[in-house]
């Protein structure tokens, strides 16, 4: 069975849980046997392999979670971490992210809202073409663009705080560091 | 001659299309050409390409040959 291990992959960060990984990936791979008269020899199989996997996510496990599908405001459009990074005197090398652990690298895009973090696993971690990301999500290209650049943002976002709580880096609040003055009276 | 700052501002705009590859010959020559002139847009480049290559390197997962087995004949029970 083709791509097991990226499949349970992509579907532990979608769940962000590894049994009902296990679940969506053996769904997954029933669907697509029971449907594979369906697929056309000489098309890409892996991707379609993950428009079924991003379908039986949605469908089956989706329910469950009760997360807010649509994200209104969104404040991280415009952020750049690149930019912060210089506003605050540090060196901006991905170097410096580098010292970030795994584990709270997948933890900050698992915290991203599940449609942006879908185009980001598909186009970053898997390396889906826009078209291929349009095909298996069923949106159009002009969607997946501006998916991927918000989760894009709201990742770097994440990293941001992360690099800010652990003291990486120290953004320089001028509210926050009132000067003080010496009570002469 | 066109001024610096909007050359960096049409980088900027584009950065991602020429990071994923989706751009086109034409667009991509023309970024090529404002990179060797522009410090500051190549080295954001340079920062946004390490960034994409550390997400895909911290965030892929490579489940053990337990699991896949485990997987695996599960799925052959369930078929």
């Amino acid at each position: 069975m083709p791509f097991l291990g990226q499949l349970y992959g992509t579907a532990l960060r979608l769940t962000r849980n590894p049994a009902d990984a296990e679940e969506v990936v053996q769904e997954t791979m029933l669907r697509a046997f029971r449907a594979f008269n369906q697929f056309q020899e000489g098309t890409n199989l892996k991707a379609w392999l993950y428009k079924i996997l991003t379908n039986t996510f949605i469908s089956s496990y989706r329910k469950k979670q009760r997360e807010p599908q649509t994200v209104s405001a969104d404040a991280n459009e415009d952020f750049s971490l690149y930019d912060r990074l210089v506003e605050a005197n540090v060196s901006p090398e991905a170097e410096l992210l580098d010292r970030i652990p795994d584990e709270e690298v997948k933890q900050a895009l698992e915290s991203i809202p599940e449609q942006f973090r879908t185009a980001v696993l598909l186009a970053d971690v898997e390396g889906f073409s826009y078209q291929e990301i349009a095909d298996i999500t069923g949106v159009a290209i002009g969607t997946v663009m501006s998916r991927l650049h918000r989760g894009r943002k709201a990742l770097q976002r994440a990293l941001w705080d992360y690099a800010k709580q652990r003291g990486m880096v120290e953004e320089e609040e001028p509210w926050s560091t009132p000067r003080r003055t010496v009570d002469r009276s | 001659m066109e001024h610096p700052k909007a050359d960096c501002r049409s980088f900027l705009a584009r950065l991602y299309l020429y990071l994923d590859g989706e751009i086109d010959e034409l667009s991509k020559a023309d970024i090529d050409r404002h990179l060797e002139a522009c410090t500051g847009c190549e080295q954001h480049l340079v920062f946004e390409r390490d960034l994409k290559a550390l997400v895909r390197r911290k965030c892929s997962e490579q489940p053990d040959a337990i699991l896949i087995e485990r997987l695996r004949v599960e799925i052959q029970r369930r078929l």
